[in-house]
């Protein structure tokens, strides 16, 4: 029988563990985090040891995001900044508005000068209007074409893809080929 | 048992708690309105339960396979929901029992057989040209995924959740049923089994 022994090492492990853990998963307080950066400072063992799980942890989250075709997560931890860190923006937000409202009205040059905005018109408006870049593709595509998708060690016998309607949905059966190889033995 | 609080919103991914009115609304319009509104239930909650099927099966490929057994579950068995309050439980439930039928499949299959030749994996051409450290970059990925996958479901589970939808302990905890200290105890567990199986590779 094994007997486990529960001594102040392996708690004081675990513990240690715990508090990165914690801060990792953005779960840590104030005091936790000044304890975590004060043992980084004094034991450069656990400071590597604290390194190692981060690194592990960006790498995992971004192997299984990869994995699954999804975008990162933002940043976790991230605060409000202050109020005064939106002043910049908000100057030039405003400006931008006065541009907009009270922007130049000069005629164009007889000598062809710079092109300047007609009135009423913001200066940030595209000059020429967004093209629809799915009408673009839906056009050449035949429905049959959509989608493209390779599948490989499933054993799916039908895809289905949501259609353009709520509701509707486009069932395709697969073909599959199986190739299993069968023990042959033999008896004397 | 200590239950977890209320989870805080969060704006993108969905948060475990912050649409629970929106799925109760959802529902209730799904028995009315069909189709719909059950497309509208995939696109709101899809994301979350594919997270779940990830990590209990711990495969990415079977993933779509299951996901879509769970949405068609869902679409025959929603004249049968009587709770609303139970809908994120009930949805979980159904994701995790499809999950692990799946799987135990999967591992009867290769058990029984024994394949001679082995379909290749795509490597989309990264291997032929790329530099070096695309490359290198690949094999670790495989790496991770590799020991990811070599998790118990246990710990692999709530890690897969705080990875890939970002929920707190709180929000793990209450879709999973678990307290608060479970949650974390796991996710230390997970940390420090996948530190041991990747020992020595460099940082």
């Amino acid at each position: 029988m094994t007997h486990w022994i529960w001594n102040d090492a392996m708690k004081e492990a675990l513990d240690l563990e715990r508090l990165i853990s914690r801060v990792l998963d953005d779960e840590a307080g104030p005091q936790e985090r000044k304890t975590l950066r004060r043992l980084e400072r004094q034991d450069p063992e656990f400071a590597a040891l604290a390194e190692e799980y981060a690194w592990l942890d960006r790498e995992a989250g971004a192997a299984m995001r990869a994995a699954l075709g999804r975008a990162a997560l933002p940043a976790p931890g991230r605060k409000d900044p202050p109020a005064w860190r939106y002043a910049p923006l908000a100057a030039a937000a405003c400006l931008a508005l006065m541009l907009g409202w009270f922007g130049p009205q000069r005629q164009a040059s007889p000598t062809g000068g710079v092109q300047t905005a007609q009135a009423g018109q913001s200066w940030f408006l595209p000059t020429t209007p967004a093209r629809s870049v799915s009408e673009t593709d839906e056009s050449s595509l035949t429905r049959l074409d959509r989608p493209y998708q390779r599948h490989v060690a499933v054993d799916r016998d039908w895809i289905i893809v949501p259609g353009d309607e709520p509701g509707e949905f486009l069932v395709l059966e697969l073909n599959k080929i199986h190739k299993v190889a069968v023990a042959i033995q033999q008896d004397f | 048992m200590k239950r977890p609080a209320a989870a805080s919103t969060m704006t993108e991914p969905m948060s475990a708690s912050a649409t629970g009115e929106t799925l109760r609304s959802l529902t209730a319009a799904a028995h009315w309105n069909g189709r719909p509104a059950a497309d509208q239930l995939v696109r709101e909650h899809d994301r979350w339960l594919r997270s779940v099927i990830y990590g209990i099966t711990g495969r990415a490929e079977l993933v779509d396979d299951v996901a879509q057994q769970v949405w068609l579950q869902v679409c025959q068995r929603l004249d049968s929901l009587k709770a609303p309050d139970r809908q994120r439980s009930w949805l979980y439930a159904i994701a995790r029992n499809a999950a692990l039928d799946l799987s135990r499949a999967q591992r009867r299959l290769q058990q029984r057989t024994n394949s001679l030749e082995t379909v290749p994996e795509p490597d989309g051409g990264a291997r032929g040209a790329s530099p070096v450290g695309s490359v290198l970059r690949g094999e670790l990925q495989e790496r991770l995924l590799r020991a990811i996958s070599a998790l118990p479901a246990l710990y692999r589970e709530p890690f897969a959740l705080r990875h890939l939808e970002g929920w707190s302990y709180a929000e793990i905890g209450e879709l999973l049923e678990l307290p608060i200290e479970t949650v974390e105890t796991r996710l230390v567990r997970a940390r420090r089994l996948l530190q041991e199986m990747l020992k020595g590779v460099a940082l």
